[in-house]
């Protein structure tokens, strides 16, 4: 039966694991759910817009509750974020996070948008192309196997050209 | 779930000491240099300005708070919160928006509370994640 490498086998193996480089060594140890790891992973993946990894944090029937819109499903919340990331840049960023592991975290998020182009009917309000708006959000995640099963964000501050 | 330094059990502590409005036990959880930032940007520091402005919420309504969730990593706790605020008499000036005697509002808000060596909160913001309103008059949630 295949099992994770522990401490000692890691040490026993130094020297070529040494030679292969950290970013294997890394990429062996699964990140557990819920840790801060884990977390910034995913906030790794959606900041380089690496979609097929942000998306598998989602569980199938994931409900969206964000500040621009609420949505079921992993598939529904992948194309509204590439409906967004078309005509903004947004870059989110990591402020705060406590553990609820494995079925909770709450994460302080700031979210950067700069708009690519006008988007006069955007849903927390009207864009210019080049105006950069900022907010900072508290989220909760509720995570069920590994995956987030309910995404809510409640907004701390908004902070217009920030 | 993992409560290495029981602020959970403090915190469960802290909210039953509000809910009975007993200000001298809450004045114990407070660092004297806390800061308070609610969701509709009002910011308080120092116990005294806190347990003041809460006092006179509580005048003009009752506020009862159940600690939906609430985990802590001993820097940081975060807690999901459902409020019922019930008006007592008419508060036009209440800081969510007029109240008419008997009105309630619900809310549903995350905090996080900063936690200091000594346990104490040095750092409590909230945000409302959702607001309901059930007007005595209409006697419907908005």
């Amino acid at each position: 039966m295949s099992r994770l490498p522990n401490r000692r086998d890691l040490l026993a193996a130094g020297g070529a694991l040494l030679a292969i480089g950290p970013a294997l060594i890394k990429a062996e140890v699964p990140l557990q759910p819920g840790t801060r790891p884990w977390f910034e992973a995913y906030i790794a993946a959606f900041n380089a817009r690496d979609y097929p990894v942000f998306s598998a944090y989602y569980a199938p029937d994931v409900r969206f509750f964000g500040q621009a819109a609420t949505l079921e499903g992993a598939q529904a919340v992948v194309e509204f974020y590439r409906r967004v990331h078309a005509r903004i840049d947004e870059t989110v960023d990591l402020l705060s996070f406590v553990s609820g592991a494995p079925t909770r975290v709450a994460a302080e998020i700031r979210t950067t948008l700069v708009a690519r182009e006008d988007w006069p009917d955007f849903p927390t309000g009207a864009l210019v192309r080049g105006q950069r708006r900022q907010s900072i959000n508290f989220a909760m995640y509720d995570i069920v196997a590994g995956r987030f099963t309910r995404i809510r964000s409640a907004r701390f501050r908004r902070i217009e050209n920030g | 779930m993992a409560d290495p330094h029981g602020d959970v059990a403090r915190f469960r502590g802290y909210m039953a000491a509000f809910n009975r409005h007993d200000y001298d036990e809450l004045v114990g959880y407070y660092d004297p240099d806390i800061q308070l930032v609610i969701g509709n940007g009002t910011e308080l520091r120092g116990r005294q300005a806190i347990v003041d402005f809460y006092r006179n919420v509580n005048d003009a309504t009752t506020r009862t708070i159940e600690i939906l969730d609430a985990f802590s990593d001993g820097v940081m706790l975060a807690a999901e919160l459902q409020s019922e605020f019930l008006a007592l008499r008419d508060a036009p000036d209440f800081t969510s928006g007029p109240m008419a005697r008997g009105d309630r509002l619900y809310l549903n808000s995350f905090a996080y509370y900063d936690i200091g060596r000594d346990r104490r909160f040095v750092r409590i913001r909230s945000a409302v994640f959702r607001r309901e309103w059930r007007r005595a008059a209409s006697g419907q949630a908005q």
